[in-house]
């Protein structure tokens, strides 16, 4: 086993049992909710609105854990004072901090596949019908999983610096990591934009219509350059808090 | 020389821990470490580890600047239990094992036998004098060049001293070997010190040969450190 490898599978090992959690309850409230799915939307009664609300809590926690349990990962172990035997360890000190932000990823891709896969068995029940056409789930299934994965890379990223200026700071060290985040929000928003369009050149993704499971016409189309710019936003952000605790993050 | 300080600071927030120390630790030899709390001892050997880096001043261990790969061969035993609670006892030196290529686990479970430890319990579930001789096990379960030992009797019950000092006389490989210990128990590790460092707020008090030390004073280790404190 490689030391990489053996820090990885020691932080996944570390969070396998809120994951776990996370991974039962995410796949429980799915579940219900197909069992309880209310397909009459005519009709939007309570049914109809409860019948929702195990997804939108599965969603909720496929999109607030990952960075929370990021942001806990690497607390813990100041916490903890398990800082002092992976700084001794023989290896750049950004390793350890890239092996946490990997579990977080992979482990955020887990928990929404099965969220999403439910969700996605829920729309092949009650949205499959013959004559008439739909959207082509395959590119919305696409679409979902890349929105998804950008969006952790991109909130993966955030944590990481914020970590890293957290633990480069002496004092006010939650003031700092939450002016940080303001700051580099505020940054994100405002480049926004000008960045989407300056990426424009990266085309478009159509998405189709089928029905009877003959490929239609294209009915909309979603930029590129909308995944691209949080993308590389979120990839800054990494190599921003692996850089502070390589050079400057200390016992 | 295995050990090359010179000009050593280290400021802090509000205060000095270190005021431009200068030494020279031969290779092969046994430092004393000893201070007050708050001399600057522990921070020191967070240095030397390369946990913390200094404000200005040389470090070279073995001619090398303190980093990636002067770790491969420096064993680190800070005063606070470094441990993962969760992991088991021989699960936590399997993780160790896999950063250093001199790692013996034949050596490491006879370490952790020695040290009357049970493999399968959560390091967790041991009490502080079973995480020090935990410590002290991985330390010797391969030939580190350096050991940097941090308080590694404090708050330790005296049968795991006992058992520490042990492993300490029957595992240290003279003359290859090179140990600095910070410590207050003088009268327990006295004999095992060949060289001593008096720390005061943050400066060297008092530097050299142990015995040369005793016989020029006509005192011992613990009376030299009780004058020096006051």
């Amino acid at each position: 086993m490689n030391a990489f490898w053996a820090l990885y599978v020691k932080e996944w090992k570390d969070a396998r049992y809120v994951f776990a959690f996370l991974m039962i309850a995410i796949g429980a409230l799915g579940i219900y909710g197909w069992v309880y799915f209310e397909p009459d939307f005519s009709d939007v009664g309570p049914r109809a609105i409860l019948s929702f609300i195990p997804f939108f809590l599965g969603g909720v926690a496929c999109f607030v854990a990952p960075p929370f349990l990021l942001a806990r990962s690497f607390s813990s172990e100041w916490k903890s004072d398990t800082h002092y035997q992976i700084f001794a360890l023989p290896v750049p000190k950004f390793v350890p901090a890239f092996a946490k932000y990997l579990v977080a990823l992979s482990n955020g891709l887990l928990m929404f596949l099965v969220a999403g896969g439910i969700m996605f068995g829920v729309g092949i029940e009650y949205g499959v019908k013959e004559g008439v056409p739909r959207v082509a789930y395959d590119d919305v299934l696409f679409l979902m999983i890349l929105g998804f994965a950008v969006y952790l890379v991109l909130i993966l990223g955030f944590v990481t610096a914020m970590e890293g200026v957290k633990f480069t700071v002496k004092r006010f060290q939650r003031l700092a990591a939450v002016g940080f985040w303001l700051v580099s929000m505020y940054f994100y928003v405002w480049f926004h934009g000008l960045a989407v369009g300056n990426l424009s050149f990266l085309g478009k993704f159509q998405i189709d219509s089928v029905m009877d499971g003959q490929v239609m016409m294209a009915v909309s189309s979603v930029a590129w350059a909308g995944f691209a710019y949080p993308v590389l936003v979120g990839l800054v952000l990494l190599v921003l808090g692996l850089g502070l605790f390589e050079k400057y993050v200390e016992i | 020389m295995m050990v090359h300080i010179q000009d050593l600071w280290k400021r802090y927030p509000g205060t000095w821990a270190l005021r431009g120390i200068s030494l020279d630790v031969e290779k092969g030899r046994v430092l004393g470490v000893l201070g007050e709390n708050g001399s600057g001892k522990s921070t020191m050997l967070r240095i030397l580890a390369g946990v913390t880096h200094p404000s200005k001043g040389t470090v070279l261990l073995n001619g090398q600047k303190v980093g990636v790969e002067t770790k491969k061969w420096v064993a680190y035993l800070p005063e606070v239990n470094p441990f993962y609670d969760w992991m088991r006892v021989m699960e936590q030196v399997e993780f160790l094992s896999v950063f250093y290529p001199e790692w013996d686990m034949n050596k490491a479970r006879e370490m952790v036998g020695f040290m009357g430890l049970d493999g399968d319990k959560k390091v967790g579930a041991l009490s502080r004098g079973q995480k020090g001789r935990l410590k002290v096990a991985c330390a010797f379960s391969w030939p580190s060049a350096l050991v940097l030992m941090d308080e590694p009797l404090a708050g330790i019950d005296p049968p795991s001293r006992k058992r520490i000092l042990d492993a300490l006389f029957n595992e240290y490989r003279f003359g290859e070997q090179t140990i600095m210990m910070s410590t207050h128990m003088v009268h327990e590790v006295g004999e095992f010190i060949e060289d001593v460092i008096f720390v005061k707020q943050g400066e060297i008090a008092l530097f050299g040969n142990a015995d040369q030390l005793r016989e020029e004073r006509g005192q011992s280790l613990s009376e030299m450190f009780e004058v020096i404190a006051m």
